[in-house]
């Protein structure tokens, strides 16, 4: 496996002196130093771009980073290498085609101390299950039964042979029902009762989310006392964050910044592939999108390779196929988009009735100009410029707007204020559930209500088979008729840029950023 | 005495000379009146205008061109201003974004002042409740943090250029409107303006062609120094955001955009921050020497 460090630039004569002069002085205080190191400090802070919603599982935008700071557990997990573990789970078996059963260690507590039974693991799921849109799309149709106190089975009346990877998302966290209340209960602390290492002492929705040690942790104590997770949104201001010294770990650095972390003597810069599948969301309910000939132009009109390399510094792989970032689907690279076509882009407008005058920029259709919206959020501003630059040549008038913040995006989305976003979704995990998020008729993802019937009967098609190499087969299928549909426009996958502070010792990159950041192995020197 | 009279008679020959010259160009000898510190910030801002007008025509660069392989170039011959990280001439768009900004300011000028001198004058000239009713709204807007007015009018219109100027105008026209009926209760009882009223002029009239010229002179001075906060002001909205949007190019949206690289590309944020200074200062020593030429003339 190579390295997920990235490489520091070679350093010139001045670095050498510089560093022979450092070292001339460190000497002096070598003992001293090496106390220092040995020290642990107690607390890790965190900068993210986002904090969570809520404390609630069940809270939309809150599940992966209470996960993520080890504050709550699953079943099951995957691993860095994308194999099925268990988390809270002792083992974990198939019972028959339909059916699987997952065991349970009998010393797993609460965080109140309260033990985790069969009974907390079904009450659990099936509150997730009946408050979260998510997670009733990952469980539906399976049944979830206690068999004694120490295993649950886990049934259906079709093969359910993805149910460990489906265990492993981040929504289907074990939480304590009787403590959190039938309705979402996202912003009482004394509620938010888990299982993981790290107990929530204090939080500020979107603002700071402290979590400290739980001292009736079931599994190894953690080294680390103290988490602060802070909301930096402004992606200079966590990268200066990170070079300051102001967090340990600082999530999601922009690649304009990743130079400055990789000549940085304090930070490691950690390039995690991801399958994250960033695309461009188009409001098909909406004029000009409603019409497939345009969906297709608009896909044909970008440049992956230019948006690649100039966004994320050739740092991540071009997306023809919404499936083509996922290494498991090495097909899907061959499918879709897979080059920038002008001419046919230009042909598929002329079709749908948007010509362009000669002399005009700006295609029209019965004097209306083809002219549309395009949010983005985050760090996505150079790509959305650059999207604007390439739609422009295919003759499409493009406004760019959007804020670092998610919260632009998701007021224009709840309000139905919107032509384009650009959003990236995970592609890894059980195909049948990640397809009919977004794609399925009644899929939380669906932000455009996409609805059609051959990609409904394709996405039935998984409940007979079995086989993993036919589900695979299967959601090649799907992602064919995607692109012939082009509900929403892949462009690359996103390849993400932590940077880690030297002090930190044990850190696990997992391309699902969720996944093992904070573990009771890591700590940090003082 | 020969040698006296010549040394006396000479400097009046040249500048009897020099008034020939100029004395068919009334343009010339304005700028000429205006001092040192005056003409060199009128040329200043000749060359920034000059510039704004014809480098996007000449430049072999589209201002919204991208090209991605010349990213992030450094200042050299072929980039002036180097590139910014789309691979756009940054030379073109700073001339480019001088065109923006600068007619964003004078439309902004434009508008506080025909809304704030005509609110200005119907306030001194017609006194009681609509003296009172104008002041007042005045009062508060100049009590509201200019910023937040700003957030807030970009926030109901939706962030553009057309915005931060309507809303720059909705709280820059209050001071005008101050200074105006300040002025024009100044002359509204002076002997000529009695005359007119005694022959039957209308209000209006009286206004507009007895009032207004005497008043004019302090508030083109004042309109003059204001052109240099007004640009901040624009370019500081437009850094936040709440301005012109991609691709337009502004000079406040390029430093917002130039932000990202400052401690790698420091040259995307100098060359905007370079042309917003120069015209501020421009603006700012032609104004200052309009003021002291009107107070002189006073």
């Amino acid at each position: 496996m190579t390295s997920l460090i990235a490489p520091r630039p070679t350093p010139g004569r001045r670095d050498l002196m510089r560093a022979i002069g450092t070292a001339a002085i460190a000497s002096q205080f070598l003992p001293s130093m090496a106390l220092a190191q040995s020290a642990i400090s107690d607390e890790l802070r965190i900068a993210t771009e986002e904090t969570p919603y809520g404390l609630d599982p069940v809270h939309e935008y809150s599940a992966g980073y209470l996960r993520s700071i080890g504050v709550a557990e699953g079943l099951l997990r995957l691993t860095p290498q994308g194999e099925v573990d268990v988390d809270i789970a002792a083992w974990f078996a198939n019972a028959g085609p339909n059916a699987w059963r997952v065991g349970l260690r009998p010393d797993v507590r609460f965080q109140s101390g309260k033990p985790v039974t069969a009974k907390e693991v079904v009450a659990s799921l099936e509150r997730t299950r009946a408050l979260s849109t998510y997670g009733a799309n990952l469980l539906k149709g399976i049944s979830i039964d206690a068999e004694g106190d120490l295993v649950v089975r886990f049934s259906a009346n079709r093969a359910i042979p993805a149910l460990p990877q489906i265990l492993t998302d981040e929504w289907l966290m074990i939480h304590n029902v009787e403590a959190f209340g039938a309705k979402d209960n996202s912003f009482d602390v004394g509620a938010a009762d888990y299982t993981g290492a790290f107990k929530v002492a204090s939080f500020n929705p979107r603002v700071q989310v402290v979590a400290e040690r739980n001292p009736k942790y079931w599994g190894r104590t953690p080294r680390i006392a103290r988490i602060v997770l802070n909301e930096v949104s402004d992606p200079d201001a966590r990268s200066l964050a990170a070079l300051s010294g102001e967090a340990h770990i600082v999530r999601s650095i922009t690649a304009e910044s990743s130079t400055r972390i990789q000549r940085s003597r304090t930070s490691r810069l950690y390039t995690i592939p991801s399958t994250d599948c960033a695309a461009a969301y188009l409001n098909i309910a909406k004029e000009p999108f409603n019409d497939v000939r345009v969906r297709q132009a608009l896909a044909w009109s970008l440049d992956r390779d230019e948006i690649v390399n100039v966004s994320y510094n050739g740092l991540a792989r071009t997306a023809p196929s919404w499936l083509g970032t996922n290494v498991a689907y090495p097909e899907a690279r061959r499918v879709g988009y897979t080059r920038q076509d002008l001419t046919r882009a230009a042909r598929l407008l002329d079709e749908a009735g948007w010509s362009l005058a000669s002399g005009s920029k700006v295609r029209t259709r019965n004097g209306k100009p083809l002219k549309f919206s395009l949010v983005w959020w985050g760090g996505g501003k150079p790509t959305a410029e650059l999207m604007q630059a390439q739609w422009a040549k295919a003759g499409a008038q493009v406004e760019v707007l959007g804020s670092p913040d998610y919260g632009l995006l998701d007021s224009l989305r709840s309000a139905g204020d919107w032509d384009i976003f650009v959003e990236g979704w995970g592609t890894d995990g059980d195909p049948e559930s990640v397809l009919s998020r977004h794609v399925a008729a009644d899929g939380d993802l669906n932000y455009m209500k996409f609805n059609d019937a051959v990609m409904t009967d394709l996405l039935k098609g998984f409940e007979t088979l079995t086989d993993a190499e036919d589900r695979r087969v299967q959601a090649l299928h799907i992602n064919q008729r995607h692109a012939d549909t082009v509900p929403f426009i892949p462009i690359s996958s996103r390849a993400r840029l932590n940077a880690v502070s030297t002090k930190v010792h044990g850190y696990v990159p997992h391309f699902q950023w969720w996944q093992y950041e904070v573990h009771s192995d890591l700590w940090v020197s003082s | 005495m020969a040698s006296l009279i010549r040394a006396s008679v000479l400097p009046d020959t040249r500048q009897a000379k020099r008034r020939d010259w100029s004395a068919g160009i009334p343009a010339f000898t304005a700028i000429r009146q205006l001092g040192i510190a005056g003409m060199s910030g009128a040329i200043i801002i000749a060359c920034m205008v000059v510039m704004a007008v014809t480098v996007p025509l000449v430049s072999p660069y589209g201002v919204a061109e991208t090209r991605s392989a010349e990213r992030l170039r450094e200042p050299e011959f072929a980039h002036p201003f180097g590139t910014d990280r789309l691979g756009r001439d940054q030379f073109t768009r700073a001339a480019a974004a001088g065109r923006t900004s600068l007619t964003a300011t004078v439309l902004a000028l434009a508008l506080s002042l025909t809304i704030g001198v005509g609110l200005g004058l119907l306030a001194g000239y017609a006194g009681g409740a609509i003296d009172m009713v104008v002041m007042r709204v005045a009062d508060v807007i100049m009590a509201l943090p200019t910023l937040v007015l700003g957030i807030v009018v970009a926030a109901l219109f939706g962030p553009a250029l057309l915005t931060v100027v309507i809303a720059t105008v909705s709280f820059w026209w209050a001071g005008y409107a101050r200074v105006t009926r300040t002025l024009v209760r100044q002359v509204r009882n002076e002997p000529f303006v009695e005359a007119s009223r005694a022959i039957g002029a209308t209000p209006w009239r009286i206004a507009t062609r007895e009032v207004l010229p005497h008043i004019w002179g302090p508030i083109i001075v004042m309109a003059a120094l204001d052109v240099g906060s007004l640009l901040m002001t624009l370019s500081g909205l437009s850094f936040l955001g709440l301005g012109a949007q991609p691709p337009t190019p502004e000079w406040g949206l390029m430093l917002a955009d130039g932000r990202a690289y400052f401690l790698d590309a420091p040259f995307l944020m100098f060359f905007p921050g370079l042309m917003i200074f120069l015209c501020v200062l421009g603006v700012n020593l032609l104004g200052t020497a309009l003021r002291q030429r009107v107070t002189k003339s006073v």
